[in-house]
C-alpha cells in the first residue's frame, strides 16, 4: 500500500512552494493544487481496491517508531473511503472554485490545500492529539478559506464560525489531556483497550472529547454559526464544508466511538436525532436555497451520527459493525455526493441571480441530486434508509422510526419545493446555463447513479427486470433530442416488451393488472403522438412510470416491491411537475406520495407483507394505510385533483386510468398474502367499506361543481376508486369480483374520457367547460367516445357499467350492508349530474363562434378511442369475456355466491344477463327511434347559430353561458358536504409544522455571540444529561 | 437580563463539568509508563538532551509538521484577507503617520541584531536547552515588529520573506522524506550521526529541522505582522 | 476527607488554568467587541494551556532535560512528565494562529465599514 505519509509530504511540499510556483503563473499553481488533490484521490481509490479485494488494514508509524511512542496512521476500509470522499469533493468543488481562486490572492489556494490535507489527516490518524492537530489544520484552513473571495456576508459568517470553532478546540484539548493523564497514552486503540477511562474522571474526560466533536458536527441548537457559513460562503467552500468536512468529522466520531460508554452513546444518538428533526423543521421554513441546504446538511449529519451511535449502543441491526458501516456509510455517501452537487449547483445559480429555468442537463442533475438527497431509489440513501427502517422496526424503536421518516418527509417537501421552482424558473427569463460550473453537479449526479445502481444490483435487488424503468428513462433521456413521435413508439414498445418479458412470472392477479397498467402505459404513449416536436422529458418519464408499474407486479420481496413503488412515485411525480402549472400540485403529489410510501415502508419493514402474524396486526394496517393514501381515499385525497388536472393531458389519463390501479393491485396482493383477509380483524373491512363509500360520494359531489373539465374527471376518478374500495372491503366472492370488474371497467371508460378530453383541449385550447359547446358535429368520434364512456360510468344499461352496479348492489345487499347500499345509490345519482354536464356542456348546445374551425382530434387520440369503444362494446354484449377470468381469479377463496348459467350471472338476489340487456335495450331504442321517425312530420334541422341575442352586453360574457356554474342551485342543498375539510385539515397541519419550524428558527438570531452561547449551553446541558444517564 | 442569566448558567455549567476534572485528578506522584519510556529512551534513540525536543521533533514530529501547517494555513488566510486592495488602502501612501519616539528608534537599532542572534541561538540549541524553532522564530519576528514600530513607513521585502518561508518549509518536508529514505521512517532525525549528548552537533537532524522551523516561523509571523499593518499587495 | 486534605490535593496549576478558561468563556459570551472576543479566546486558550501543563507537573522534580546531574537511567525518577510540555507547544502555536486570524477578520470587518460590536454583523439569520 502507498504510505499516506508521502501524500502529506506532497501536500505540504506543494503548499509551501506554492508562492514560488505562483510566480510562474496562477494557472500552474492551481494545476498543482488540483494535481495534489487528484493524487490523494488516486491513493484513496488504490487503497480501496486493495482493501475491497481482501487486503488487510495497515498501520504506518512515524519517525521509525510505532504506537505508543510515535504517531500512527491507519489505512483501513473506512479511512480509504474517507480519503477518497474528501479528495473527490475537493475535485468536484474545483469546477466552481477555479475561477474565483484565480482572481483571489494566493492564500485561497493555499487554504484549500490545507483544508483538504487536514481533513484527510483527521480520517487517517490514530492518535488523539494528532487528531486535534488535523482538526485545527482543517479548521484554520477553513477560516481563511471562508473569506478568500472577499464576499462581505461570508466575512461576517466566518467570524462567528471562528468563535464556535475556538470553543470546540478548547474543549477537545481539555478532553485529550485528561485522557492522557488517566489512560497514559494518546493512541486511540491503546486507550480504548484499557479500563482507565471507565471511572467518573475518565467519563468526564471522554465527555470533553466527545462534546468538541459533536459541536464540530453542528448539532441543534448549537449550529447557527455553521448554517450562516453554508449560506454565505462561496458555493465551492460550502460544498467542501458540507461534504468533505462532515465526512471527516463523522469518521473522527466513528473513531472515538470505542472510547464511549453507553451514556455517551445515548447523548450522541439523542443529539443526532434532535438535530435531524429540528434541522428539517427549520429547513422547511427557508426560502433562501443555500441556507435551506445548510439546514438540510446539519440534519443529515445528525442522522448519520445517531445511526452510528445507536448501532453501537444497542446492537441495532444485529449490532455488527457491518450494519453501522453500511447504513451510516450509505447515508453519508449519499449526503456527501448529493449535498456537494446541490451546493455547487444552487450556488452557481444563486451567484448569477438567474431566475430562468435550468438547462436540460443541469435540470437532470438537479433532479437526481434532489431525489438522492431525499432517499428515493435507486440512490445509496434509499438502500441505507431501508436497512435502517428495517432494523428500527425489528428492534421496536417506533419513536425513532417515526422521527426518521417524518424528518425525511419534511426534507422531501422543501427540497422538492426548491426543485419545482428551479424547474419552472420565472416566466420570461432566459434559461440558466452553467457552463463549466455544471461539471461538478453533473459528475456528482453520475456518481450517485453509479453507486446506487451498483449497490442495488449487487445487493438486495439483483433482478435486472426491476431496473428496466431506470434503463428506459436513461435511454430515452439520452435520445431526448430525436423526434418525439419516435420516442413515443419506443416507449410503447418498451411497455410491450416488458410485458412479454414479465408475463410468465406473474400469477393471474398480476396478469390481470398487467393488462391495465402496462397496456395503459402503452396506450397513453401512443396517445402522446398527437403532438409533434421533441416533447422533452415526457417520454422518458412516461416510460419509466409504466415500467415501474410493471415492476410492482413483478416484485417478489418487500424491498423489491418498495423499490418499484418508489420508482413509480418518483416518475409519476415528475410527470405531474412537467405540466404547465404543475409546480404546486406536483409538490403535494410527491409529499403525499412519499407520506404514503413511508407508511408502506414502515409496514413492510415490520413484516406487513410476508403473511406472518405481524402482517395480520398493525404492520399490515400500516401497509394498508400507505396504499390508501396512494389510492386517494377521502381525507388524504387532496393531492389528487390538482395533479390529474395540471399534468399533461396524456399523463393525466395515464395517472387516472392506469396508475391509480397500482394501489388496488397491492390491496389485493396484501389480502391474498393473508389468506384473503384484511389485517386487523373484521372492523377493518367495515371501516374500509365506509371509507370507500365516503370517497365515492365525496368524489362525485366535488366533481359536480367543477368548471374545469379535467378536474371533473379527476374527482370522478376519485369517486370510482371509492367504489372499488367499497366492493373490495366486502371480502367475499361477489365483492372481489365486483371490485376487479369495476377496476377494469374504470380503466376502459376513464381512458376513453381522458383521450377524448385531451383531443377537445388540444383543439379548443381551454379546459373550462363553459368555454366550449356544440362540438358534436366537429368532433363526432370524441362525442361518441364520451357518450359511451359516461353510459358505462353511470351504470345505465346497456353497457358494462350496468353490470358493475348490479354486482355492487348484489354484493352490498347480500352482505347486509343496506345503509352502504343506499349511500352508494345516492352517490351514483350525484354522478349523473356531472356526467350529464360533461357531455352537455362540451358537445351539445351552441358552439362558440371562436371554435368554428375546430376539427376532430388527431388520429393518435381517435384510434385508441375506437379500439376502446370496440372493447367496451364487446365486454358489454358478452360480459363473460371479462367476468370469467375475474371469477377464476377470485376462485374458491370464499363461499361461492356468483355463477354463470350460459350468459346469465346468478347471485342470491337474482340474475343479470348482459347479452339480453343489450338486446332489450337495443330493441327499445330501435322502437322509439322508429316511432319518432314515423310520427315526426316535416322535421327541420335547427342551425346551430339559430339564436337571438339580447341587446345587452354583459361585463363578463362567460357568466351568461348556461354551463357557467351549472349546478349552482344544488350547492344550497348539498354544499355543506363539499366544504374542503381535508384541504383545511392538511393546511392547518402544514401551518402547525411551519410554526414549530418558525419558532425553532428564532434561535438563529444571527448574533455570533448568541451562537457561542448556544454552544456552551449545549455542552452544559449535555453534561447534565450525562450525569442523569 | 435574560441573556446575562443564560451566560451565567452556561459558564456555571461549564464550570460544573470542568472543575471536578481539573481539581479532582490531583497532582501525579510519578510520570506514567509512556513518559517514563520517553525519558529513558529518548537520549539513546536520538541523542537529544532535551527530552521534550526529542518528542516534539521526532516521536511526535508529525504533530510538529502539522503545527507548521497550521501556522502556514493561518498565514495563508491572513494573506488572503488583508491585502491593500481589500482593506481599501490603495496605492496612495497614507498621510503622514506620527513618527516613533527617539527612544524606540534608538533602542530598535541596538536591539534588532541582538534579537535576531538570540532567536537563532534559541532554535540552534533547541535540542539542548529549553526552546526551539518556534520560540526562536517568534523572537526573530519580534525584531521585525520593533522595526515596524520604529519606522512605520518601512516596507518588508515580501519576495525574500516568502522565499525564506517556502524554501525552509520545503526543506523541512525534505528532511522528513530523508528520514524515510535514509533512516527508519518519515521525520526520523537519525539521518545524521547522533553525536555526543549535550554537544551542539548532536541529536541527528533535530537542530537542522529546528533551524528550518525557526526560519519558517520567523518569516511567517513577520508576514502576518506585515499583513495586519496593511502592507500586503 | 477534611477540607484541608482536599485543598492539599488540588493541583494549583490546573485550578488557575480552569479559572482562566471560565474567564475566557465568559469574555467570549459577554463582551460584544470583536477585538475583545479575540482576546477572550486567547485567554481561554491560555487557560487550557495551563491545564495541559498541570497534568505533567510533579512536585519537586526538574525539567526533562538531561545534564551532568541527570542521565537517562535516573531521569524517570527525577524529572517531570515531558509529554504535556511537548503537547502544549503545539497547542500554543495553534492558539496563536487562531488569534491571528480572528484579529485579521476583525480588522477586515472594521475596514469594510462595520461596527466594532458583533451585534452589528447579524444579517444572516433564521
Amino acid at each position: 500500500m502507498v504510505n499516506p505519509l508521502w501524500l502529506f509530504a506532497l501536500s505540504l511540499g506543494a503548499a509551501f512552494l506554492l508562492p514560488l510556483v505562483d510566480r510562474l503563473g496562477r494557472r500552474i499553481a492551481l494545476a498543482l493544487v488540483h494535481g495534489v488533490t487528484a493524487a490523494w484521490l488516486a491513493a484513496g481509490i488504490f487503497w480501496l481496491s486493495i482493501l475491497l479485494s481482501g487486503g488487510e488494514a495497515m498501520d504506518f508509524g512515524t519517525a521509525g517508531f510505532m504506537a505508543p511512542l510515535a504517531i500512527v496512521l491507519r489505512v483501513g476500509l473506512a479511512e480509504a473511503a474517507g480519503v477518497t470522499a474528501v479528495a473527490l469533493t475537493g475535485l468536484l468543488a474545483a469546477s466552481s472554485l477555479t475561477r474565483s481562486l484565480r482572481d483571489a490572492p494566493l492564500g485561497g489556494s493555499m487554504a484549500l490545500l490545507m483544508v483538504l490535507m487536514g481533513l484527510s489527516g483527521i480520517v487517517l490518524t490514530r492518535d488523539l492529539f494528532n487528531l486535534f492537530v488535523f482538526l485545527e489544520i482543517s479548521a484554520i484552513g477553513t477560516y481563511g478559506f471562508l473569506g478568500f473571495d472577499d464576499r462581505k456576508p461570508a466575512l461576517r459568517a466566518a467570524f462567528k464560525y471562528m468563535i464556535a470553532g475556538g470553543l470546540a478546540s478548547s474543549l477537545y484539548l481539555i478532553g485529550v489531556i485528561y485522557v492522557y493523564r488517566l489512560a497514559d497514552t494518546l493512541n486511540l486503540d491503546i486507550a480504548a483497550s484499557g479500563t482507565a477511562l471507565s471511572g467518573p474522571a475518565g467519563t468526564a474526560a471522554v465527555f470533553f472529547l466527545l462534546a468538541a466533536l459533536l459541536v464540530e458536527l453542528k448539532p441543534f441548537p448549537a449550529n447557527g454559526w455553521a448554517v450562516d457559513a453554508y449560506e454565505t460562503a462561496h458555493p465551492g467552500v460550502s460544498a467542501i464544508l458540507s461534504g468533505a468536512s462532515a465526512t471527516a468529522l463523522l469518521l473522527a466520531l466513528w473513531k472515538i466511538l470505542p472510547l464511549l460508554g453507553p451514556a455517551h452513546l445515548s447523548l450522541v444518538a439523542a443529539s443526532g436525532l434532535a438535530t435531524f428533526a429540528a434541522g428539517n423543521l427549520v429547513g422547511a421554513r427557508q426560502d433562501r436555497p443555500l441556507r435551506m441546504l445548510g439546514y438540510s446538511s446539519v440534519a443529515q449529519v445528525g442522522l448519520v451520527a445517531a445511526v452510528a451511535a445507536l448501532a453501537r449502543l444497542s446492537g441495532l441491526g444485529d449490532g455488527g459493525s457491518d450494519f453501522a458501516a453500511m447504513v451510516a456509510g450509505g447515508l453519508l455517501l449519499n449526503h456527501l455526493l448529493a449535498k456537494t452537487g446541490l451546493f455547487l449547483l444552487a450556488g452557481a445559480v444563486e451567484d448569477d441571480r438567474a431566475r430562468g429555468p435550468l438547462s436540460p442537463l443541469a435540470l437532470a442533475a438537479a433532479g437526481i441530486l434532489s431525489a438522492a438527497l431525499v432517499g428515493l431509489p435507486p440512490f445509496p440513501g434509499f438502500w441505507a434508509k431501508w436497512r435502517l427502517v428495517r432494523a428500527l422496526a425489528d428492534s421496536g424503536r417506533w419513536w425513532i422510526l417515526a422521527l426518521v421518516l417524518g424528518g425525511s418527509l419534511l426534507e422531501a417537501f422543501y427540497v422538492f419545493r426548491w426543485l419545482g421552482a428551479r424547474t419552472k424558473g420565472e416566466a420570461g427569463e432566459a434559461p440558466v446555463r452553467l457552463g463549466i460550473r455544471g461539471a461538478g453537479p453533473v459528475l456528482a449526479a453520475l456518481l450517485l447513479v453509479a453507486a446506487g445502481t451498483l449497490g442495488g444490483i449487487r445487493g438486495p435487488v439483483p433482478d435486472l427486470l426491476l431496473w428496466a424503468p431506470w434503463a428506459a428513462a436513461a435511454v430515452l433521456f439520452l435520445l431526448d433530442g430525436i423526434p418525439g413521435r419516435l420516442k413515443g413508439i419506443l416507449s410503447a414498445a418498451a411497455a410491450a416488451a416488458f410485458g412479454a418479458a414479465v408475463w410468465g412470472r406473474l400469477d393471474g392477479l398480476g396478469q390481470f393488472f398487467a393488462v391495465m397498467l402496462l397496456g395503459g402505459g402503452a396506450l397513453f404513449s401512443i396517445a402522446a403522438l398527437r403532438k409533434g416536436g421533441a416533447r422533452r422529458g415526457l417520454y422518458p418519464l412516461l416510460s419509466a412510470a409504466t415500467l415501474a408499474l410493471g415492476a410492482i407486479l413483478a416484485a417478489r420481496t418487500p424491498l423489491e416491491f418498495f423499490f418499484a413503488w418508489e420508482t413509480m412515485t418518483a416518475a409519476s411525480w415528475l410527470l405531474v411537475l412537467r405540466g404547465r402549472d404543475g409546480r404546486k400540485p406536483a409538490l403535494s403529489y410527491i409529499v403525499f406520495g412519499l407520506g404514503g410510501a413511508f407508511l408502506l415502508m414502515a409496514g413492510l419493514a415490520a413484516g406487513g407483507w410476508d403473511g406472518g402474524t405481524a402482517a395480520a396486526g398493525w404492520p399490515g394496517l400500516l401497509v394498508l394505510a400507505g396504499l390508501l393514501v396512494k389510492a386517494g381515499a377521502l381525507g388524504v385525497h387532496v393531492w389528487l385533483p390538482g395533479s390529474y388536472a395540471e399534468s399533461d393531458d396524456e399523463s393525466s389519463g395515464f395517472l387516472s386510468a392506469a396508475l391509480s390501479k397500482a394501489p388496488v393491485f397491492a390491496l389485493f396482493a396484501l389480502a391474498l398474502s393473508l389468506g384473503a383477509a384484511l389485517p386487523g380483524g373484521p372492523w377493518t373491512s367495515r371501516v374500509l367499506g365506509w371509507l370507500g363509500l365516503a370517497t365515492a360520494l365525496g368524489g362525485a359531489l366535488y366533481a359536480v361543481y367543477q368548471e374545469d373539465i379535467k378536474r371533473t374527471l379527476a374527482y370522478s376518478s376519485l369517486g370510482q376508486i371509492g367504489y372499488i374500495l367499497l366492493a373490495f372491503a366486502a371480502m367475499d366472492q361477489a365483492g372481489w369480483t365486483t371490485s376487479l370488474y369495476l377496476a377494469l371497467n374504470h380503466f376502459l371508460y376513464k381512458s376513453m374520457l381522458f383521450l377524448a378530453v385531451a383531443g377537445v383541449i388540444q383543439r379548443t385550447g381551454t379546459r373550462n367547460m363553459y368555454e366550449m359547446g356544440g362540438l358534436i358535429k366537429k368532433m363526432p368520434v370524441s362525442f361518441l367516445s364520451v357518450l359511451m364512456a359516461i353510459i358505462a360510468l353511470s351504470g345505465v344499461p346497456p353497457l358494462s357499467g350496468f353490470g358493475g352496479k348490479w354486482l355492487l348492489y348484489s354484493t352490498l345487499i347480500g352482505k347486509g350492508w343496506y345503509l352502504e347500499a343506499a349511500v352508494a345509490f345516492f352517490a351514483s345519482g350525484v354522478a349523473f349530474l356531472y356526467l350529464y354536464r360533461l357531455i352537455h356542456s362540451i358537445f351539445l348546445g351552441q358552439p362558440k363562434p371562436s371554435q368554428s374551425e375546430v376539427r376532430e382530434a388527431p388520429a393518435a387520440l381517435v384510434l385508441p378511442q375506437l379500439l376502446l369503444m370496440a372493447v367496451l362494446m364487446a365486454v358489454s354484449v358478452f360480459p363473460r369475456l371479462m367476468l370469467d377470468p375475474i371469477l377464476a381469479l377470485v376462485g374458491d377463496r370464499f363461499p361461492t355466491t356468483l355463477a354463470f348459467e350460459g350468459s346469465r350471472l346468478r347471485s342470491a338476489l337474482g340474475y343479470w344477463d348482459g347479452t339480453l340487456t343489450m338486446v332489450v335495450t337495443g330493441g327499445v331504442f330501435a322502437l322509439c327511434l322508429a316511432w319518432m321517425l314515423a310520427n315526426l312530420h316535416n322535421p327541420q334541422s335547427v342551425r346551430q347559430f339559430n339564436i337571438v341575442f339580447a341587446a345587452e352586453r354583459p361585463l363578463r360574457p362567460e357568466t351568461t353561458h348556461y354551463a357557467w356554474r351549472f349546478f349552482e342551485p344544488y350547492r344550497k342543498a348539498l354544499g355543506f358536504l363539499t366544504r374542503e375539510r381535508a384541504e383545511r385539515f392538511w393546511d392547518a397541519f402544514g401551518t402547525g409544522a411551519a410554526s414549530v419550524g418558525g419558532a425553532l428558527r428564532r434561535l438563529y438570531t444571527g448574533n455570533g455571540q448568541t451562537y457561542a452561547l448556544h454552544v456552551v449551553l449545549y455542552v452544559a446541558v449535555l453534561y447534565l444529561l450525562l450525569g442523569v444517564l | 437580563m435574560m441573556r446575562r442569566v443564560l451566560v451565567f448558567l452556561a459558564v456555571a455549567g461549564l464550570a460544573a463539568a470542568l472543575l471536578p476534572l481539573a481539581l479532582g485528578t490531583g497532582v501525579p506522584e510519578a510520570p506514567g509508563a509512556l513518559a517514563t519510556a520517553y525519558l529513558e529512551d529518548a537520549p539513546g534513540d536520538f541523542g537529544a538532551a532535551n527530552v521534550v525536543t526529542a518528542i516534539v521533533v521526532s516521536y511526535r514530529g508529525f504533530d510538529t509538521l502539522g503545527e507548521v501547517a497550521v501556522l502556514f494555513a493561518a498565514t495563508a488566510g491572513v494573506g488572503a484577507l488583508l491585502t491593500r486592495k481589500r482593506l481599501g488602502i490603495g496605492d496612495a501612501e497614507p498621510a503622514d503617520k506620527p513618527a516613533a519616539t527617539e527612544i524606540l528608534v534608538t533602542a530598535t537599532g541596538l536591539l534588532t541584531g541582538l534579537l535576531v542572534m538570540f532567536g537563532v541561538y534559541i532554535f540552534l540549541h533547541g535540542h539542548l536547552t529549553p526552546g526551539g524553532g518556534f520560540q526562536g522564530g517568534v523572537v526573530i519576528a519580534t525584531a521585525l515588529l520593533l522595526g515596524l514600530l520604529a519606522r512605520p513607513e518601512s516596507k518588508l521585502s515580501h519576495g525574500i520573506l516568502s522565499a525564506v518561508e517556502s524554501l525552509s518549509g520545503a526543506a523541512y518536508v525534505g528532511m522528513g522524506l530523508a528520514g524515510a529514505f535514509l533512516a527508519w521512517g518519515f521525520l526520523d532525525p537519525r539521518v545524521l550521526p547522533l553525536g555526543r549528548i549535550g554537544s551542539l552537533v548532536s541529536a541527528g537532524s533535530i537542530p537542522v529541522i529546528y533551524s528550518l522551523i525557526g526560519l519558517k516561523v520567523g518569516a511567517e509571523l513577520s508576514g502576518i505582522l506585515d499583513a495586519l499593518k496593511g502592507d500586503r499587495e | 476527607m477534611s477540607i484541608l486534605e482536599f485543598v492539599s490535593r488540588i493541583n494549583p496549576v490546573a485550578a488557575s488554568g480552569a479559572v482562566l478558561v471560565l474567564v475566557g468563556v465568559w469574555g467570549v459570551l459577554a463582551r460584544p467587541n470583536l477585538f475583545k472576543i479575540a482576546i477572550a479566546t486567547s485567554v481561554l486558550e491560555t487557560g487550557v494551556n495551563l491545564v495541559i501543563l498541570s497534568t505533567g507537573y510533579i512536585r519537586g522534580r526538574t525539567a526533562p532535560i538531561l545534564d551532568s546531574a541527570a542521565d537517562a537511567s535516573t531521569a524517570a525518577a527525577r524529572m517531570t512528565d515531558p509529554v504535556p510540555q511537548a503537547l502544549v507547544l503545539t497547542a500554543i502555536v495553534i492558539g496563536l494562529a487562531v488569534t491571528a486570524l480572528q484579529l485579521s477578520y476583525a480588522v477586515r470587518l472594521r475596514a469594510a465599514g462595520g461596527g466594532s460590536s458583533i451585534e452589528s454583523y447579524g444579517d444572516e439569520k433564521w
